[in-house]
């Protein structure tokens, strides 16, 4: 996520259309914005258990371990364990990798070809903005979790399957908004100063439209992590996404549901990493949003 | 600006509501540590513990269940939805158990699982083996009031047989090129090319081989909603949400069915199902989740039997693919797994470990047990066949049926401690079908249902190039035993040949058994009369509710 | 706005409805899996299939088979299933409307909530109440659905013994069992929906109440509640507009789940179990209905922009 958003973030820096403050600024901004700020803390702590969580667990996730059936939370097990005896803390360090990874590469699937096909759209205009747009209306159309399911069902099981369907269903989002900035900006002055200098379409779609579009998709990308991660959890409510016995937050609050009246545990803690990772993103989407461009409130 | 906070304030307290279950209340935690405990217990011992209070229940119930009263409806709730209710193409079980009470067959396994004359009253084997001749009841009506007669056994045989009808359980009645007679309308003659001595019993196992009345074809040639001679009818489907079955007025047994009405709904998450159950909501749930088995016995609201299923889950394993075309290596899986464990974490010990198909409960059990775990030897098999350091396989169970998945966790941790290491993939059931029908696998995870008579364990399944030999495993002397097992209808004798066939497939282990399960059934405490079979059957004709 | 735009409108939206059609048909096709293996289950094998396919039709070319569903369903004949060889048209004609119904209380559910809540908190940003809302709304973004469906009915149905846990009464039939049993359902779907509207109706309460004309209204000693619902809400309502239909749109998608939850008779089951089972003529029923729903949807959030806002031109 946070690679994401830098390395979108480089050409601007290179650009003088904003001043150059503009970066400096926002930062200030959302430092200063509490609840930006505590989803900046929860993303670091999602983005930390990812990268370290292998290493931080005290047990191997899958580990099965018989005398520790739905053990509660003790010394021992700190969460608790499954119905495998497997110890739910290490699955859900486990996990939140597995989170980073759908969420990061979703989302980028869907933000790179999103906002790609909606700047071609919105600068090349007239057919091929119909076609494009028309194209994305059909994906638009589907029921989300239906479209993922069949696309899931076409490319096989699997988590890397199930961040490639994920991201097909929220291309048209990026696509939208990206064609819309785009509009705007195409008539102001400094793109057809841009033109009258002989610079070719593609640098002017990518030095110039790009760097000026960018506040919204950035925006619109932390929100769409948020989705991600819920779509993960719904897919894994139907079996699909995880294979077992790989460990994914969706695949321990599916699994643990049946458990709940017995061993609540199983489903509980999951289901709180999922929730605060989500308001995690959610936050910082809030925060950049209003530190980027308060003008940007209230366009989802 | 006081109303719309009021208004906030109750809508706050609707949210909070209904967020806090998120929240770990006190109760559920408490009464989740007593329950773990008990089930820990359960886990012990599970034969133990169960059987007596099932018999204790079933002991009990006469004395307080008094006369069966006619009327009401039964609210049911199946786990999986229905896959078309054509006998002759479907197979899926949620398909037969609604068929199951409005098909007959000529023949019938009563709930002891004897076979008794049904709509045939009796039936002759001829002098050469290869004709029956079976002599029908008179009067018996389908739902629409038309009398039953052979032509209409004729119908049925021969649609089934046909191979343009693509059915799979056509062997049930023979090859395609069996003969179906007419001799007069209370008469019907039945030849196949070589002798057939199991047919009464075959033609009893499922409603593949149940009387349709031939009104009940559709102009495409199709059946959506076959009509029989049951004790109930078919009169609402709604997609696979709901269905009703009526009492058939013409009904062939006196006084039965006592119900007026059954109305089927699917409910697939086994926490909705089970909570539709103890509110109230349905009177009787197909399935329940093996872990919430104590849960249930111990609601006041709620009657819960279990009978040990005809059934084995096993590991096929792809005799056509290397390494598993080695004898030893299937052999070093039969000896790598811990079957305790697996029944225990496939299925939380509702079930019994199995070294052959055929479980104690059978007739056709057989005491042929060569496959104690041992790791050591299963190493050694591993390294005399050329995989001293074992080798990397895919288990492929499938989501449709949740503990296989299971298992398959449990054998992947079993199967490392000798040196293989496996992945899985645990694909819906279409994709799970397409992949088994057509060798694409190393070891999938399944189980087969509703097994009475030895064939159904044994010919099937691993005769050469036969339909459910999906595992292509082949040899001479199996075949043999396992033909001349159904030509002939003597018991002692076919033990014999079942007991020697059983010995070269478990040696050979194309399929490694796991477990026998138990089925289980719930209802609430004022349903009376139902019985649950070891074949999976829901006869609901002498079921009755009290008011 | 005129005819022209509106007749535009509608030739695109079938352009895009056939488009979907088109992709359904692509998409079930390129999955592994056959429906006639799913009649026959485990006893599949070569000769039984090819059998049923020859029957069903399955073994045509690709083509063929799409372009004889698309006459079919121009004629009005949208085929039979697959599987349980029933009609599919008078399926959807029964699915649609629980659909509809489950989605509708769920808006109006996820309205009552928002509406008030994003209202108050925008009125006093950073108050108690402000922080308070937001934090509720925020979990109820992120609770996965099937989850907060489960928790009501062990909440509802299993302790408290309020409401059926699952089901459908047909409105026709009985009221209330209809409400009873859409009460559950209906709430899992609203709370998450109310709560993304909250944060949505209280950003687009905020901006137009730091506008100069409420300023303006408020100095001209109008009562707070005339500011709040002649001018601020009003101006407001634009984006509210966009955000309802965009919720109309993800609640056709989220009831999905809860009509599998709740065993709901809904077009989103319909679509799921048919995706499994690859029975396309109920799938590409089903979707082509959602499809349709979807671009009347958003046909009509233009129509309400025009008069909302008559400034608002279309080229």
């Amino acid at each position: 996520m946070a690679e994401t958003a830098a390395r979108s973030a480089r050409p601007v820096q290179v650009e003088q259309e904003k001043p150059r403050g503009y970066w400096e600024d926002t930062l200030r901004q959302l430092l200063r914005h509490r609840v930006g700020m505590l989803g900046v803390v929860l993303v670091g702590i999602l983005i930390v258990i990812g990268v370290l969580g292998p290493y931080l667990a005290p047990y191997d996730p899958n580990a099965i371990d018989a005398r520790a059936r739905f053990a509660p939370p003790s010394a021992a097990h700190w969460l608790g364990a499954d119905d495998f005896g497997r110890d739910i803390l290490s699955r859900i360090m486990h996990g939140a990798r597995v989170s980073l990874q759908v969420g990061a590469i979703a989302v980028g699937i869907a933000a790179t070809v999103g906002s790609l096909l909606g700047l071609v759209a919105g600068y090349a205009g007239r057919l091929l903005d119909e076609v494009i747009m028309r194209a994305m209306d059909v994906l638009f159309a589907f029921p989300a979790i239906l479209l993922a399911i069949a696309i899931l069902a076409a490319l096989g099981k699997g988590v890397a399957n199930a961040m490639i369907a994920i991201g097909i269903v929220y291309i048209p989002i990026f696509a939208r908004i990206a064609r819309s900035s785009v509009l705007t900006i195409r008539e102001e002055e400094f793109i057809e100063a841009a033109r009258s200098c002989g610079a070719t379409d593609g640098r002017i779609l990518f030095r110039h439209i790009l760097p000026n579009a960018m506040a919204p998709l950035i925006v619109e990308t932390t929100l769409s992590l948020a989705f991600a991660i819920l779509a993960e959890a719904a897919l894994s409510f139907f079996g699909l996404g995880v294979q077992p016995p790989d460990a994914s937050w969706g695949r321990m609050l599916s699994e643990g549901r049946a458990y709940f009246q017995q061993s609540a545990w199983m489903a509980l803690f999951p289901g709180l990493a999922i929730m605060l990772t989500v308001m995690g993103f959610n936050f910082l989407g809030d925060g950049l949003r209003d530190a980027m461009d308060p003008s940007l409130r209230g366009k989802r | 600006m006081k109303r719309l906070s009021v208004l906030l304030l109750v809508l706050l307290v609707l949210a909070l509501g209904a967020c806090s279950p998120a929240e770990p209340t006190q109760e559920p935690v408490e009464s989740g540590e007593q329950e773990l405990e008990q089930e820990e217990e359960a886990a012990e011992e599970p034969a133990a513990e169960e059987e007596p209070a099932a018999e204790e229940e079933a002991a009990e119930e006469p004395v307080v269940e008094g006369e069966p009263v006619s009327g009401g409806t039964l609210n049911v709730a199946f786990q999986n939805e229905w896959s078309g209710l054509d006998p002759h193409t479907v197979s899926s079980y949620s398909s037969y158990q609604i068929l199951n009470n409005v098909l007959e067959g000529l023949t019938f396994y009563d709930d002891e699982l004897n076979l008794q004359p049904w709509l045939a009253e009796s039936w002759e084997q001829s002098e050469d083996g290869l004709t029956w001749t079976f002599q029908l009841r008179e009067g018996v009506m389908f739902s629409n009031g038309r009398e039953m007669t052979a032509e209409d056994v004729k119908f049925s045989y021969e649609r089934l047989i046909d191979p343009a009808t693509g059915a799979g359980n056509a062997g049930r009645v023979g090859p395609p090129e069996t003969q179906i007679e007419v001799i007069d309308d209370y008469t019907v003659a039945i030849t196949h090319p070589e002798p057939f001595g199991i047919f009464p019993q075959s033609i009893g196992f499922d409603k593949s081989t149940g009387i349709v009345a031939r009104e009940s074809l559709e102009e495409d040639g199709t059946i959506s909603v076959p009509i029989g001679t049951g004790p109930f009818q078919i009169t609402e489907v709604q997609g696979t949400t709901r269905l009703v079955l009526e009492r058939n007025e013409n009904y062939w047994q006196d006084g039965l069915p006592y119900l007026d009405s059954i109305i089927i709904e699917p409910i697939p998450d086994d926490t909705v199902r089970e909570t539709a159950l103890r509110s109230g909501d349905v009177d009787w749930i197909l399935a329940i989740a093996p872990q919430n088995f104590q849960a249930l016995q111990d609601d006041p609201n709620v009657v819960v039997e279990t009978a040990p299923q005809l059934s084995y889950d096993y590991i096929g394993i792809n005799t056509t693919r290397e390494p598993f075309d080695d004898v030893r290596v299937r052999q070093a899986i039969a000896y790598a797994i811990d079957r305790e464990q697996l029944c225990e974490f496939g299925y939380y010990g509702l079930c019994d470990p199995l070294q052959g198909p055929v479980g104690m409960g059978s007739p056709w059990f057989f005491e042929y047990a060569p496959y104690e775990r041992d790791v050591e030897r299963a190493r050694e098999l591993l390294a005399e066949a050329g995989y001293p350091d074992g080798f990397e396989m895919e288990l492929l169970p499938t989501v449709e049926y949740g503990e296989t998945v299971r298992a398959a966790q449990a054998l992947q941790q079993q199967l490392a401690e000798v040196g293989i290491t496996s992945t899985i993939n645990a694909p819906e059931w279409t994709q799970w079908l397409e992949l088994e029908g057509n060798f694409m696998y190393d070891a999938y995870i399944c189980n087969w249902n509703g097994l009475i008579d030895a064939d159904q364990y044994y010919y099937l399944q691993h005769h050469t190039g036969l339909v459910f030999n999906f595992t292509g495993y082949s040899n001479e002397d199996f075949d043999a035993l396992v033909e001349e097992g159904r030509s002939i209808s003597d018991f002692d004798q076919r033990y014999e040949i079942y007991e020697q066939a059983n010995q070269i497939l478990v040696d050979e282990a194309p399929y490694v058994y796991m477990y026998n399960k138990r089925e289980i059934r719930a209802w609430a405490p004022h349903v009376h009369g139902f019985t649950v079979r070891p074949d999976q059957a829901n006869n609901f004709w002498t079921v009755w509710v009290e008011e | 706005m005129n005819t022209r735009y509106i007749i535009q409108r509608l030739l695109l939206a079938l352009v895009v409805v056939l488009g979907v059609s088109f992709v359904v048909f692509l998409i079930i096709h390129l999955v592994p899996g056959d429906p006639a293996r799913v009649i026959l289950g485990v006893q599949a094998n070569e000769g039984n299939v090819a059998a049923l396919q020859e029957r069903l039709g399955l073994n045509r070319p690709f083509l063929e088979q799409y372009g004889s569903w698309l006459w079919g369903v121009l004629n009005g004949d949208f085929g039979r299933s697959l599987i349980t060889r029933q009609e599919v048209a008078p399926q959807l004609a029964r699915r649609l409307p629980a659909t509809l119904q489950l989605a509708g209380a769920a808006l109006v559910i996820g309205m009552l909530i928002a509406f008030p809540a994003g209202i108050i908190s925008a009125l006093r940003p950073g108050s108690k109440t402000d922080v308070f809302t937001s934090v509720l709304s925020q979990v109820g973004v992120a609770v996965p659905d099937f989850w907060m469906g489960i928790m009501l009915i062990l909440l509802f149905s299993l302790t408290l013994g309020w409401l059926p846990s699952r089901g459908y009464t047909p409105l026709s039939e009985n009221f209330m069992d209809w409400l009873a049993h859409i009460i559950l359902p209906a709430a899992t779907l609203g709370v998450i929906s109310g709560s993304i509207q909250t944060r949505f109706i209280r950003s687009a309460m905020l901006e137009v109440m730091n506008e100069n004309y409420i300023r303006t209204a408020r100095a001209k000693g109008l009562s707070e509640r005339l500011v709040i619902t002649r001018h601020a809400l009003r101006n407001a309502m634009i984006t509210i507009v966009t955000i309802i239909g965009l919720q109309i749109t993800a609640l056709l998608s989220a009831v999905v789940v809860v009509e599998v939850v709740f065993g709901w008779p809904g077009l989103g089951r319909l679509a799921l179990n048919s995706v499994l089972d690859r029975d396309y003529p109920l799938l590409q029923g089903a979707v082509l209905v959602i499809a349709v729903l979807l671009t009347l949807v958003n046909l009509l959030v233009d129509l309400v922009y025009f008069f909302l806002d008559p400034r608002i031109e279309y080229a």
